[in-house]
């Protein structure tokens, strides 16, 4: 392509040319601006020392990490994040796992119907699920507890679980586990040290889903958190809402490095495995 | 501590049978397998020999019968506890596992000390020559060598029975070659008893002690590769071992030592066969006669077992020459004969004379 000095592209199926490297370029930065300035441009705000989120910022100071770290609200409307949402990954890749087995392996009749109830949640709108939860919660009084957001939050993480494991499943070779059994280990080991190992990375990327579903998660929050159980975007929102002030920013800048050191750690483990999970 | 390895199991199977829906798999089925013995289930995909297999090693359960191993029924003994060694058709070697940890699984199952699964597993490799292989994963290693490492792993609990499923079917050619002679010198230097699964007859010939050839979920015949190769007992044995000419017949005479016969097609075309039992006069039947057995003949002998053609194809295939003879609108012969010098070569469209002998030729129903 280069030799060429011009660049074809393909939109709407008609060949794009430009012709040369620097209005492609400028093409692609533009893009990719489009996508993450509106993201990191809270970065600069966070370091601030205006009272309100200002952009440029006129001095450089670190009172509202101060200020995030300080209060105890915000803390442990975190901590309560963190926990909930390590709850829910637990919770939906147990259930979810067990249900992707019956699925895949199980022989009954209406599987389809099992499996399209279980997905349910994903085609819902969440603010119909999250009407509904607060409606049924409040009935058994788990409005503004720790549990009721477990329950439901693993009611919207559950179908990304039983989604991955199951294409796992399906691609998984059900030949190992009759090695396994000819080679002396019974049923369970089979499971312990072959098909557990081999989908692992299956059930792991659907806890991270999970686990983020519920993390991310401000609308069934709003109705579920009541005032005791605040969850980190609960607070954020009501934050914005009633205070406006930067520490939303700087706790907005945390979350994106803690997302960016996931990812990067998500990028590291698979590559670690890559090298015995083909063939 | 066990270095040596026991005798090869005997393996017996009474009247055994498995239907999957509608479908017989496997249709009253009797086997006996001797000591030390290597015994092939040939046929066709879908004949049973599989899922005989798989019933063997407990992953199916026969609805009735009963499998005996060292003359202990064994049906229903789970899988895990039958130490029976398999190897797969495509290994089945765990990916997440080294190849040491691959080979030592049914050590660690069997909760054999370190000290000696480490011992053991370097020798086994040593056996199946894969030693510095130990830290590979199964997919870095080719597809011989990935079969080399599923037999160490079916052989290093010292099974009195190794079951193969088709092994050599991922396999080149000639990678398959070499890997035939070799799983027959480990099976013959660890005294071990193996089933061996194939729908290749060349493959069982060349491996075999004893063959049981399969067909809708029957044995047909059980019998050397020379037993089934030269004595067929039916038609679907002799089609499916190597290659022959059919000729359908009806009995015309019987005289006591012979038995003259007529062609279907052709009233005056006549064989002659040895007497067999239990054909009456004007019954059909159909004369098998292989390939290499037909002969060219110059002088016009006696008319029986004598047929005339037309060569309409030859194939040069090397170390001999496949000849497709006309003899009539119903009837084209194969004759195959060794480039041998003096022997007589023939072209396109020649009419040629064929002939054999008398004890070459079987009567199948």
């Amino acid at each position: 392509m280069k030799g060429q000095g011009k660049i074809r592209v393909v939109f709407f199926r008609k060949p794009v040319t430009f012709d040369n490297w620097l209005l492609f370029y400028a093409f692609c930065v533009l893009v990719f601006m489009f996508l993450v300035i509106p993201i990191l441009i809270i970065i600069p705000v966070s370091f601030g020392s205006s009272q309100y989120l200002e952009f440029p910022p006129k001095d450089f100071s670190l009172k509202w990490y101060a200020s995030y770290f300080s209060d105890p609200i915000w803390m442990s409307s975190t901590w309560r994040s963190f926990r909930v949402a390590f709850w829910v990954a637990l919770l939906s890749s147990v259930i979810g796992t067990f249900a992707a087995f019956s699925l895949v392996r199980g022989k009954y009749r209406g599987k389809d119907f099992l499996m399209g109830l279980l997905i349910c949640p994903l085609m819902v709108p969440i603010i119909v699920k999250a009407v509904a939860f607060y409606y049924f919660f409040s009935r058994l009084r788990l409005v503004g507890t720790e549990l009721g957001l477990v329950l439901a939050h693993t009611c919207t993480g559950l179908p990304y679980i039983v989604v991955v494991v199951s294409s796992t499943l399906i691609s998984f070779d059900t030949t190992l586990e009759k090695a396994s059994m000819n080679l002396g280990a019974n049923r369970l080991r089979t499971f312990m040290k072959i098909t557990f190992p081999i989908i692992r990375p299956g059930i792991l990327s659907g806890a991270l889903f999970a686990f983020f579903s519920s993390f991310d998660d401000v609308i069934i929050a709003i109705f579920i958190c009541g005032v005791r159980a605040i969850t980190l975007p609960k607070k954020m929102w009501d934050g914005i809402r009633f205070e406006l002030n930067p520490t939303i920013a700087a706790v907005a800048s945390l979350l994106i490095f803690v997302s960016i050191i996931t990812l990067v750690l998500v990028e590291i483990i698979r590559r670690s495995r890559e090298h015995h999970k083909t063939g | 501590m066990k270095d040596t390895y026991p005798e090869g199991a005997e393996v017996k199977l009474q009247n055994v049978s498995k239907k999957f829906g509608d479908i017989t798999a496997v249709d009253d089925v009797c086997l006996e397998v001797k000591e030390s013995e290597f015994l092939t289930l040939l046929g066709p995909s879908g004949s049973g020999k599989t899922t005989t297999l798989m019933i063997i090693a407990g992953f199916e359960r026969a609805d009735t019968g009963e499998v005996y191993l060292n003359q202990k029924p064994i049906i229903d003994i789970p899988p895990y506890k039958r130490n029976i060694g398999m190897v797969f058709q495509q290994y089945a070697l765990f990916p997440h596992m080294k190849v040491f940890d691959n080979i030592a699984y049914p050590l660690r199952n069997r909760k054999v000390p370190k000290g000696e699964i480490k011992r053991r597993v370097t020798e086994i490799l040593n056996l199946v020559e894969l030693s510095g292989y130990t830290d590979r994963y199964p997919n870095q290693l080719s597809g011989g060598q990935q079969q080399r490492v599923a037999l160490a792993r079916a052989l290093i609990f010292n099974p009195p029975l190794l079951l193969l499923d088709e092994p050599l079917g991922a396999l080149d050619k000639n990678l398959r070659e070499q890997m035939k002679l070799e799983i027959k010198r480990i099976q013959k230097s660890l005294n071990l008893s193996a089933i061996y699964v194939t729908h290749d007859q060349e493959e069982a010939l060349t491996i075999s002690d004893r063959i049981a050839v399969y067909n809708e979920g029957r044995i047909l015949q059980v019998g050397t590769p020379e037993d089934l190769y030269e004595s067929p007992a039916n038609r679907f044995v002799a089609d499916f071992i190597g290659t022959s000419n059919f000729i359908p017949v009806s009995l015309e005479r019987y005289d006591g030592e012979f038995m003259i016969w007529k062609d279907e097609h052709n009233e005056n075309q006549k064989y002659l066969t040895h007497a067999i039992e239990g054909v009456s006069p004007g019954q059909s039947m159909v004369l098998v006669i292989r390939p290499e057995k037909v002969r060219f003949s110059s002088a016009v002998q006696n008319q029986e077992n004598t047929l005339e053609g037309q060569v309409m194809e030859v194939i040069y295939t090397g170390e001999s020459s496949r000849y497709r003879i006309r003899v009539d609108e119903f009837k084209e012969i194969e004759v195959r004969c060794l480039n041998k010098s003096g022997e007589p070569k023939f072209q396109l469209q020649d009419r040629v004379r064929l002939t054999w002998h008398l004890k070459d030729c079987k009567i199948l129903a």
